[in-house]
C-alpha cells in the first residue's frame, strides 16, 4: 500500500514528507475545525467522552479532582494540536513537509477525529461482521484516517 | 513470645498506583505500541508486549508509582487518545 508519509532528511535533520493534495489538505483542515467544535463543546455526548475519558472509574472524589485541575488542561493539549495541523496544511506550497512535533500534532488530531468518528459509527474489532459498513462516508473517512496514522507512525519508528 | 500475623500495614493511600490502558476497537495496535515507546521509553520489543496484552487480554498495566506520577502518565496518554485509566496496586 502506498505511503501516505515518508520520512526525509539525515541524521538530526529529519523531516517528514505528507503525500496530500489539495483536496486532502482541505477535508484535514475541515476535519480539524469540527473537533475544535466538539472539544470545546458540551462534555456530555458519548461521542466525546472518548476524548475525555474517565480516571478514576471507582474514586468519585478524586475523579472530580482530577477533572477540575486537568480537563482544561486536556482541552488546551487538543487545541494546541489542531492549531498546529490547520495552520501547516492550510498553508505551504506543493510539497508539504513537516518537522517531528508537526507530525505528532497531526498524529494526535487525526485520531481525536478516529476517536469520535469511531464511537459514532459503534466501531467494533468485530466489523467484518458488520457488511453494511463499507460504502458508508463516515466509514470510509475513518478507514482513510487510519491509514493516514498508520503511515506517519511507521515513518516514525 | 506470641507470633504476630503478617499484615500488610502500608495505610491504604499510600499504595502505589498503576497506570491501566484498555482495549478499545478504535485506536490501531501499531499506533498503541508507538505512544508506549514514545511516553514511557520503552523498546519495541517491551511496547509490542504491553500492546499484546491491551489487545488479548483487554488491559494492562503500563506504568506505577505515586499518584502524581500516574496521573501525569494518564493525563499523557489521554492527550494522545488511549483509553487510561488509574487503580491500586493490589
Amino acid at each position: 500500500m502506498k505511503e501516505l508519509v515518508t520520512r526525509s532528511g539525515g541524521a538530526g535533520r529529519t523531516s517528514y514528507v505528507v503525500h496530500l493534495g489539495k483536496d486532502e489538505r482541505a477535508l484535514l483542515v475541515r476535519l480539524c475545525e469540527e473537533l475544535r467544535e466538539v472539544v470545546t463543546g458540551p462534555a456530555d455526548p458519548a461521542s466525546v467522552q472518548r476524548l475525555f475519558p474517565v480516571v478514576h472509574p471507582d474514586e468519585p472524589g478524586m475523579e472530580a479532582e482530577y477533572q477540575r485541575l486537568m480537563r482544561d488542561e486536556l482541552i488546551a493539549s487538543r487545541l494546541g494540536a489542531i492549531e498546529v495541523v490547520v495552520e501547516v496544511l492550510g498553508g505551504g506550497g506543493r510539497r508539504l513537509t513537516l518537522d517531528e512535533a508537526q507530525l505528532h500534532a497531526l498524529v494526535q488530531s487525526v485520531n481525536g477525529v478516529r476517536l469520535v468518528l469511531g464511537t459514532v459509527l459503534e466501531v467494533s474489532d468485530d466489523d467484518e461482521d458488520r457488511p453494511e459498513l463499507v460504502g458508508q462516508p463516515e466509514y470510509e473517512l475513518y478507514a482513510y484516517l487510519s491509514w493516514l496514522l498508520d503511515s506517519a507512525v511507521r515513518a516514525m519508528s | 513470645m506470641l507470633e504476630r500475623p503478617e499484615v500488610d500495614e502500608t495505610p491504604l493511600d499510600d499504595r502505589p498506583w498503576v497506570v491501566i490502558v484498555w482495549n478499545d476497537p478504535i485506536n490501531l495496535m501499531s499506533y498503541v505500541t508507538f505512544v508506549l515507546q514514545k511516553l514511557f521509553g520503552y523498546d519495541l520489543e517491551k511496547a509490542t508486549a504491553l500492546m499484546l496484552d491491551v489487545h488479548e487480554k483487554g488491559r494492562a498495566v503500563v506504568a506505577s508509582g505515586s499518584r502524581e506520577q500516574s496521573e501525569l502518565h494518564v493525563f499523557r496518554l489521554h492527550e494522545h487518545g488511549l483509553w487510561a485509566t488509574l487503580d491500586h496496586d493490589e
